[in-house]
């Protein structure tokens, strides 16, 4: 999604001092890094001051980006664990995983759906991404996260165990665990899904 | 295709449900996928379940894309440090020992024209030899004409080297 070899070029131009090539990194990331950091805070104001601590974080660390590496990758860990670190130094209430989810390995019993329209209007469209908002933001910090890079970001398991520095297995069982919080918070706010 | 369909035992309703995150994620491999499908086609109750999460799926890839505060972009670069980093910049390149540091040579051994005379001396040194039949005293003209281009170019490559190794080791 991102390419990889072009920002590679820019990185290096940002590490000669060219001022422009920063501005350019911050073009190309600015949206996804603030998306990032808005959904992990739901809260504009935090969102900004977060994405913009990323990014001059993320200057000072130039000289220790690892060119074996994707520059979006580094970029989206720096920035994770930015959002994972505020939200934990602020004690912000989050589910506690036992309240909601229930044991490993259990079946769901969904209510079905006379299944309605799908959201045809802007308006309804927005709602429901407004509700699945709020439900993310209520997850534990690191399964937001893996949502997020995974949904959000359209990312690999891979990528994200990369990013995350996990074991492949780890990530895929707790992007398996956020969608099932998901999708059971939904139906208990009976959110016509 | 139906002789296909025997090969495989069909999947219990746990199994299909256990499965179907895999399943939207695209991750499966495609007999274990076929099975889901199969089951899904003939079994309503996990159909349904698969619906939902199809849903859940959708909505969760069409969050779009945020855009920052107009004056994103400006804060940050105004609150980044350009002028210390490029004073920095000597700091922060790699350092090799003083012996591979070009500077380390007299000016006038790497200069481009104590070079060039040099292989021009060399040149001429050696086809007076060579076709003129001249002394071979003349060896050593040929030998100190090449003896600056020489020196300049082991330098480089030792310098070269030492700056992968220490990459290398700035890895490790
Ligand atoms: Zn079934």
């Amino acid at each position: 999604m991102f390419d990889r070899h072009q920002d590679l070029k820019t990185i290096r131009r940002c590490k000669r001092g060219e001022e422009e090539a920063f501005a350019e990194i911050l073009q190309r990331y600015r949206g996804p890094i603030y998306s990032l950091c808005f959904r992990m805070t739901r809260n504009a104001e935090d969102a900004r001051d977060l994405a913009q601590e990323v990014f001059i974080k993320v200057f000072g660390l130039l000289d220790r980006f690892d060119e074996k590496y994707a520059f979006s990758s580094w970029l989206f860990r720096i920035a994770t664990n930015h959002c994972i670190d505020h939200l934990r130094r602020n004690r912000l209430r989050f589910l506690s995983l036992d309240g909601v989810a229930g044991k490993d390995g259990e079946e769901y019993e969904l209510q079905l759906p006379h299944k309605g329209p799908a959201p045809d209007t802007v308006l309804e469209r927005r709602q429901a991404v407004q509700r699945l908002q709020e439900v993310i933001a209520e997850l534990p910090p690191h399964y937001k996260a893996v949502t997020l890079l995974r949904h959000d970001r359209h990312l690999s398991y891979e990528e994200i165990a990369e990013i995350l520095d996990l074991p492949l297995g780890t990530v895929k069982a707790r992007i398996h665990r956020a969608r099932n919080l998901i999708q059971q918070m939904l139906k208990e706010r009976s959110y016509d899904i | 295709m139906t002789g296909r369909k025997a090969e495989q035992p069909p999947i219990s309703c746990a199994e299909c449900r256990a499965s179907l995150q895999d399943y939207l994620d695209g991750t499966m491999v495609k007999t274990e996928s076929m099975r889901v499908f199969l089951h899904l086609r003939d079994c309503a109750d996990c159909e349904a379940v698969h619906r939902q999460w199809q849903a859940t799926f959708e909505a969760l890839e069409s969050m779009p894309e945020l855009e920052p505060p107009a004056d994103f972009d400006a804060r940050v670069l105004a609150a980044v440090p350009y002028d210390s980093y490029r004073a920095m910049a000597e700091l922060r390149a790699p350092r090799v020992p003083v012996i591979f540091a070009e500077e380390s040579l007299p000016a006038v051994v790497r200069s481009p024209v104590t070079r060039l005379a040099g292989m021009v001396v060399a040149a001429g040194a050696g086809v007076a030899m060579g076709w003129f039949d001249g002394p071979s005293s003349l060896a050593y003209l040929v030998l100190a004409g090449l003896l600056p281009e020489a020196v300049v170019r082991l330098q480089g490559a030792l310098r070269g080297a030492v700056l992968v190794l220490q990459r290398d080791r700035g890895r490790a």
